[in-house]
């Protein structure tokens, strides 16, 4: 069943980053065929995934990347429906294609069973929730560098960058919070002062002062803070796995 | 406002010199529980509670007397717990229930139970395997120190029975579990000096019932079993013979306040985050 999975990943990923040139074109109607022609490949092997796992496919990093890629059309039709942010395709588009493209490289290993501390109704959501709220904080954060790049009308970017962000972080409040009632049911302690239970304090602080910038007289900084809490979420994400000094152990398997 | 953005940004610095891997000379748990962590989170939460009686009151902020309050809660019953709280562990015995009356502290200290606790009736269960496929190096392609085999293939017991292994043909999974030692057999040699070799078992259940009093509580990772204030949690066991367990144990005054805490701030944020803003549609 692997072998049907790099063309899938690759066809995902090509679709998605078709789909933003096309919103780039202002191709809207067609981008958005193409971003669900990719959407529903990229469901495809999450499918797959599980059934190779037999179970929800959140296992290790390559997993968690198709499932995090998933995230990005239905939030950006929340957006376009509730915000009217139909201009803002081209930065989910090409926001989606990020991590499906990493997926592609990534060692796709198929023996992750649920070790017993995993087997907690808190897992799903726990990992779901992170996941929107990470999504969204990606396609803010490429917004706030087209913000610096180009010139383009700052007053609505800034303000759907907000509205995007302000989505984002209940979720990511959700996602660390859920956590540590899971951690509490599981080792009997809320916190344990994991690098990556620190590192997604720091980011979620960091979001936060985000916020009371904004809403301060210090509004000038609010973007400075959201650079920092990014950097702060890619830590979170990827480094504190990757770089063996950062290490997680009770994340390990995440 | 701006002091609780001062506040933010020290407490994320404090945070960050903990686990910045540089210098490598701070010890990280003396920097979250140190004099100067609590007096900032002294000062948030009564930042927040000054927020909260200074804001105009109204329908429409039910969203941030939440997460304000909410946060000042949790702080609250963490605090109550540093101070009175108790966390220890202790290891039963399961071959043979011995009872134990006394928690070790982390300290190397003791704490009277108060009723004694024997284990019995532990259990352990494992998924199916995982072999990896090994074969060969070619000959004058192995460095030196370098095993003379490389993994070209991963197959997992619990899918279908019958694995293609490359063009080494068909294999019949179930030919690896042996019924006379009841257990997956560690290695099996196939054509041309290859081999199946199982990895490592990952544990799908593991379980103890515990002896408080005469009474019998059952407990496992995710469900702790309670008793007179005690919380007990299975935390490890022996792997090598499973002659013992390893449990924590945790009498907590402020776990009720944390956890309402911790729910009344997720409800909020939600409220907040989904609540229409004035000129709302960016």
């Amino acid at each position: 069943m692997t072998a049907f999975l790099i063309p899938l990943l690759i066809a995902s990923a090509v679709g998605y980053l078709l789909s933003g040139i096309l919103f780039l074109l202002r191709r809207n109607r067609i981008a958005i065929f193409v971003a669900g022609a990719a959407w529903l490949v990229n469901l495809a092997v999450i499918v797959v995934n599980g059934l190779i796992v037999h179970d929800i496919p959140l296992g290790n990093m390559y997993q968690v990347q198709g499932v995090l890629s998933l995230c990005f059309l239905p939030l950006f039709a929340l957006f376009a429906v509730r915000d009217k942010l139909n201009w803002a395709g081209v930065y989910f588009a090409f926001a989606s294609a990020l991590p499906m493209t990493g997926a592609i490289f990534m060692d796709k290993q198929g023996g992750w069973k649920r070790m017993p501390a995993l087997q907690s109704n808190w897992f799903v959501p726990h990992v779901l929730a992170y996941m929107i709220s990470y999504a969204l904080c990606a396609v803010a954060f490429i917004m706030l560098i087209r913000l610096w790049i180009r010139n383009v009308e700052q007053k609505e970017f800034r303000r759907a960058i907000y509205q995007i962000l302000r989505t984002a972080f209940p979720f990511m409040t959700f996602g660390m919070l859920s956590g540590a009632l899971w951690a509490e049911e599981a080792w009997g302690q809320y916190w344990s002062w994991d690098a990556k239970e620190v590192w997604s304090l720091i980011t979620w602080g960091l979001y936060l002062v985000y916020f009371h910038c904004r809403k301060s007289g210090w509004a000038r900084h609010a973007d400075w803070a959201h650079l920092l809490a990014f950097l702060a979420l890619l830590t979170t994400f990827f480094l504190v796995n990757l770089l063996p000094k950062l290490g997680s152990l009770l994340h390990s398997y995440a | 406002m701006k002091f609780g953005i001062i506040l933010f940004c020290l407490i994320v610095l404090l945070l960050l010199t903990a686990v910045l891997p540089v210098g490598g000379g701070l010890e990280a748990t003396a920097i979250y529980y140190s004099p100067v962590m609590i007096l900032l989170l002294a000062l948030l939460s009564a930042g927040s509670v000054w927020c909260c009686l200074t804001r105009r009151a109204g329908r429409k902020q039910a969203g941030f007397y939440l997460v304000h309050l909410g946060v000042v809660v949790i702080l609250a019953g963490a605090f109550v717990g540093y101070i009175a709280g108790v966390k220890g562990s202790l290891q039963l015995s399961v071959k043979q229930p011995v009872a134990a009356n006394r928690l070790l502290l982390p300290e190397r200290d003791s704490v009277e139970l108060g009723f004694s606790v024997a284990a019995e009736d532990f259990q352990v269960k494992f998924y199916p395997p995982v072999y990896h496929l090994y074969r060969p190096t070619p000959s004058g392609m192995t460095a030196p120190g370098q095993m003379p085999f490389q993994k070209t293939g991963e197959f997992s017991a619990d899918g279908q029975d019958e694995w293609i292994l490359d063009d080494l043909g068909p294999f019949t999974a179930s030919n690896l579990w042996s019924e006379a030692r009841g257990e997956w057999t560690q290695r099996r040699m196939l054509d041309s000096g290859s081999f199946l070799h199982r990895a490592s078992q990952t544990p799908s259940f593991f379980g103890v019932t515990l002896l408080v009093n005469g009474e019998k509580l059952p407990v496992s990772i995710n469900h702790p079993a309670q008793y007179k204030g005690w919380r007990f949690y299975l935390v490890s066991y022996d792997q090598l013979n499973q002659s013992f367990v390893q449990l924590s144990a945790r009498r907590d005054p402020g776990r009720t306040a944390v956890i309402a805490g911790i729910w009344v701030t997720m409800i909020g944020t939600f409220i907040l985050g989904f609540r229409r803003e004035k000129g709302g549609a960016a």
